[in-house]
């Protein structure tokens, strides 16, 4: 296609220079807003690990598992539709190394054969529980529990999503603390043990803790737990890999340690049960669960002026599965950016609210330039440097600032977070997966993020269409096919 | 053209910032994937000599004689480390003649100046396991920094250093080791308290002296779980006054402790509190009450079937089901119009 097609476009931006120099500005500055935001986030991180680091402290936790003392937890872990795994899943919780741990599973009215599978499995019998109506769900059908493992109970109740059946589960437990595990994922055997580290570090002030989310696909699975760690196989679930890493590496330190998590994994997170009762629980219509329940809590805390604390630890691992298809991918990212909005619109009051201090005044704000106007900008940037370039406007100067900003930085951060995570964590199993993952950093930028920032504002206008449901997520099963 | 002339110069610099950046940081990733290969080569070496230490301290188990440095072989500086790691893991499974003959091994290589120099120099993980190791040798210089990290602002090195004068019974030091919890900030009152019980009986003294000093409430409560464990009834009497504290925490605690050691004389503050405006102690009385199979308590548990509190409505009738006879019977007869009675009576199986 002629150059001489888009005449009329470079007259227009000619005529317009001062518009189109404006939006150029506007270009640089969000990319610089953003790396600079980086560019503090990872020292920030890199304090917070050589501080606070449990690594090499096996002493600890240790002490904490032959102690008696250590805070009993209720695992609760909603099932929809699992019998592939389901099995497997609840073997691997059973194997939790933790002195005083319930695990709760919900059947939130499946269709499969997920409740016969467990029943037969665990030998389950139906019992009754004294429980607290405190937060709302559907009606429960029935309560099972087991002679051989007296600390699991099965709750099978009528279909209400996965906030309804983490409700449920906070209903009938009766620990102070509950953690929520997706029933496609394994916690790591000694994983409740670093994640419960902050709650008796300081039980007045801490009200919930998350830990990190690793990929699961291409693990070697033994006894229902990660026997061998490795990389996926598959482009997909490796650049995820990455991704995850960068994400969990160096945002979610940093923002812990300035006080400002707006965020707790919903497939790995632990929570004080009281503080999430007296919220309402989670809020069922969402698809932003987890993010919306944090915020209520944020809330609650600020409003009572209370003294508070919301952590993340980075030694904790859950394994969860990563989508292998686009269209899955897709519709996952695009659910979590509308549930981010719901999440952010619901509590939009608390934004730049000095009542509702740093949170109101730099975490929200954050998440939101992040999560919100982060991909916009940056499908923004996307049409119009096409634009630029087709009209012949584009100078080699600003291209190269622009991939600076967008790519070059971009592999600058994946990069470090790499490196932070080999000095402080060293969680990535061999060199060679090292070098994989540096790979996995370049490409990840070329691509891969770019493609993301589409389905995110996708999400966005789904958000504005007021679309709801999860859409498809199709599970592999690595539990039960191992 | 975008954007005048004068920024292009600008735009160039950010450019090859970027570009310095991400170079010296694919070198630093690089020198430790570097680092990281070296490491995995020396693998099965170190696995290998792992293995040789592990069999020495093992032999050494099996010796009724603590070891010399003439009967072991020579340790190289870089496995100190090593052997400080296998010392750690063996001490966690053995006490007694087996855990002074691991330490006489690691004296036999003079391993202690290592262990100081990583208590001093290193991490809060590296010094923590100096101390653990600490807990074991039987010296004065060690003891001595035991007690000093026993003041330490980290709150788990000032963990480690507590367990460490615990696993001593350093009885002795009792006086300085709780005169570092009046000003401590350690706020982990569960690890705490599972220390202090550790002391034992001649402990109790000085830990009711902690729980009514002017100490932060963290390490008082930690003294009255700790009492409550070491069980002695003698306890009983301070500990009453502290169920009259303004601190509901307090009150809880003095409770749980009161229906632990099952004593008659906290009956009367039990039914007081069963009273309390505070819902948690509240519950906690009700728990005691069942605990202290107090009957006397069988109006005021029924009354709190009606509780505004789940809780306190749950611990009553748990409570109630515990009294026996009586209470099932109490429980039988609300059955009809008390949620909790028909729960409980359900789980029961009555």
């Amino acid at each position: 296609m002629s150059l001489e097609y888009f005449y009329p476009l470079t007259v227009f931006i000619e005529n317009n220079a001062p518009i189109f120099n404006g939006i150029s500005w506007f270009i640089l500055v969000m990319g610089a807003l953003q790396n600079l935001l980086y560019f503090l986030q990872l020292p920030t991180a890199w304090l917070e690990l050589r501080e606070h680091s449990q690594a090499e402290d096996t002493e600890s936790n240790w002490q904490m598992l032959i102690s008696d003392t250590t805070l009993p937890i209720s695992v609760l872990v909603p099932a929809y539709n699992e019998e592939i795994g389901i099995v497997e899943c609840v073997g691997s919780m059973l194997g939790l190394e933790y002195p005083d741990v319930e695990i709760i599973i919900i059947n939130d009215g499946s269709t499969d054969a997920t409740l016969q599978r467990l029943i037969e499995s665990f030998s389950l019998i139906p019992i009754t529980r004294a429980h607290q109506l405190s937060v709302p769900h559907a009606e429960v059908r029935g309560l099972y529990s087991s002679a051989l493992h007296t600390h699991l109970l099965l709750i099978d109740k009528q279909n209400g999503g996965k906030a309804d059946a983490i409700n449920a589960g906070i209903n009938f437990s009766r620990c102070p603390l509950f953690c929520v595990v997706d029933a496609d994922s394994i916690l790591e055997a000694a994983s409740l043990l670093s994640v419960v580290r902050p709650f008796m570090e300081d039980p007045q002030r801490v009200i919930a803790v998350g830990g990190t989310i690793r990929i699961i696909n291409g693990n070697e699975l033994r006894a229902n737990q990660v026997h061998k760690v490795k990389l996926p196989r598959k482009f997909l679930p490796l650049v995820q890999t990455m991704e995850y890493l960068r994400a969990f590496m160096m945002a979610r330190i940093a923002f812990s340690r300035w006080g400002i998590v707006t965020i707790i994994s919903g497939a790995f997170g632990i929570f004080r049960r009281d503080i999430a009762i007296e919220v309402g629980g989670y809020s069922h219509n969402t698809v932003g669960e987890d993010l919306e329940i944090l915020l209520k809590m944020h809330r609650l805390m600020k409003d009572r002026k209370q003294d508070y604390s919301i952590r993340y630890v980075p030694e904790p691992v859950c394994w969860t599965e990563a989508p292998e298809s686009l269209a899955i991918l897709g519709n996952q990212r695009k659910r979590w950016a509308r549930g981010a909005l719901e999440a952010f619109f619901k509590h939009r009051d608390m934004l730049f609210n000095p009542r509702y201090g740093t949170i109101g005044m730099i975490g929200f704000p954050l998440s939101l330039l992040i999560d919100v106007l982060g991909p916009i900008s940056a499908v923004v940037t996307y049409i119009f440097i096409a634009l630029f370039s087709l009209a012949g406007v584009l100078t080699i100067h600003f291209f190269l600032a622009f991939i600076a900003l967008e790519i070059v930085l971009g592999i600058f951060i994946s990069v470090l977070s790499l490196t932070l995570e080999e000095m402080e964590l060293r969680r990535v199993p061999r060199a060679s997966d090292l070098v994989t993952l540096l790979l996995m950093a370049i490409i990840e930028n070329l691509g891969y993020r770019q493609l993301n920032n589409f389905w995110r504002v996708i999400g966005l206008c789904q958000f504005i269409c007021k679309k709801q449901g999860w859409g498809i997520m199709k599970r592999i099963g690595f539990l039960s096919s191992k | 053209m975008l954007l005048s002339n004068s920024t292009s110069h600008w735009l160039d610099l950010l450019w090859s910032c970027s570009l310095v950046f991400t170079a010296i940081t694919l070198i630093v990733l690089a020198i430790l994937v570097l680092k990281r290969w070296r490491k995995e080569y020396d693998l099965p070496r170190l696995i290998q000599h792992r293995t040789q230490l592990s069999e020495i301290f093992h032999a050494a188990l099996s010796l009724s004689v603590p070891l010399t440095e003439d009967d072991l072989p020579k340790l190289r500086r870089r496995d100190r480390a090593l052997a400080c790691d296998i010392a750690l893991d063996i001490l966690r499974a053995v006490r007694g003649h087996d855990a002074i003959q691991v330490v006489s091994v690691l004296e036999a290589w003079r391993i202690r100046p290592y262990i100081e120099k990583i208590l001093h120099k290193g991490n809060r993980s590296k010094s923590v396991r100096a101390l653990t190791l600490y807990a074991h040798f039987n010296d004065e210089n060690s003891l001595q920094l035991l007690l000093i990290h026993a003041a330490s602002q980290d709150i788990y090195v000032q963990l480690a250093a507590l367990r460490g004068l615990a696993a001593r019974n350093a009885i002795d030091h009792l006086p300085a080791i709780l005169n570092c919890l009046l000003y401590s900030q350690q706020k982990n009152i569960l690890m705490l308290a599972d220390i202090l019980q550790r002391f034992g009986e001649p402990a109790i003294p000085l830990l009711l002296e902690l729980a009514t000093s002017e100490a932060a409430l963290e390490a008082r409560i930690a003294a009255v779980k700790a009492l409550a464990t070491i069980g002695s009834l003698t306890i009983i009497e301070p500990l009453l006054i502290l169920a009259t504290s303004h601190e509901p925490l307090m009150r809880i605690e003095v409770l749980a402790a009161c229906g632990k050691l099952g004593s008659p004389q906290a009956e009367m503050i039990t039914l007081k509190l069963l009273r309390d405006n505070s819902a948690k102690v509240r519950a906690q009385a009700a728990q005691t009450a069942g605990m202290l199979m107090l009957y006397e308590a069988l109006p005021m548990l029924t009354a709190l079937l009606n509780d505004e509190a789940w809780w306190v409505r749950c611990c009553a009738a748990e409570s109630l089901y515990q009294l026996g006879t009586s209470g099932i019977a109490i429980l039988h007869s609300l059955q009809t119009h008390n949620e909790l009675a028909t729960q409980i009576l359900s789980e029961r199986n009555l």
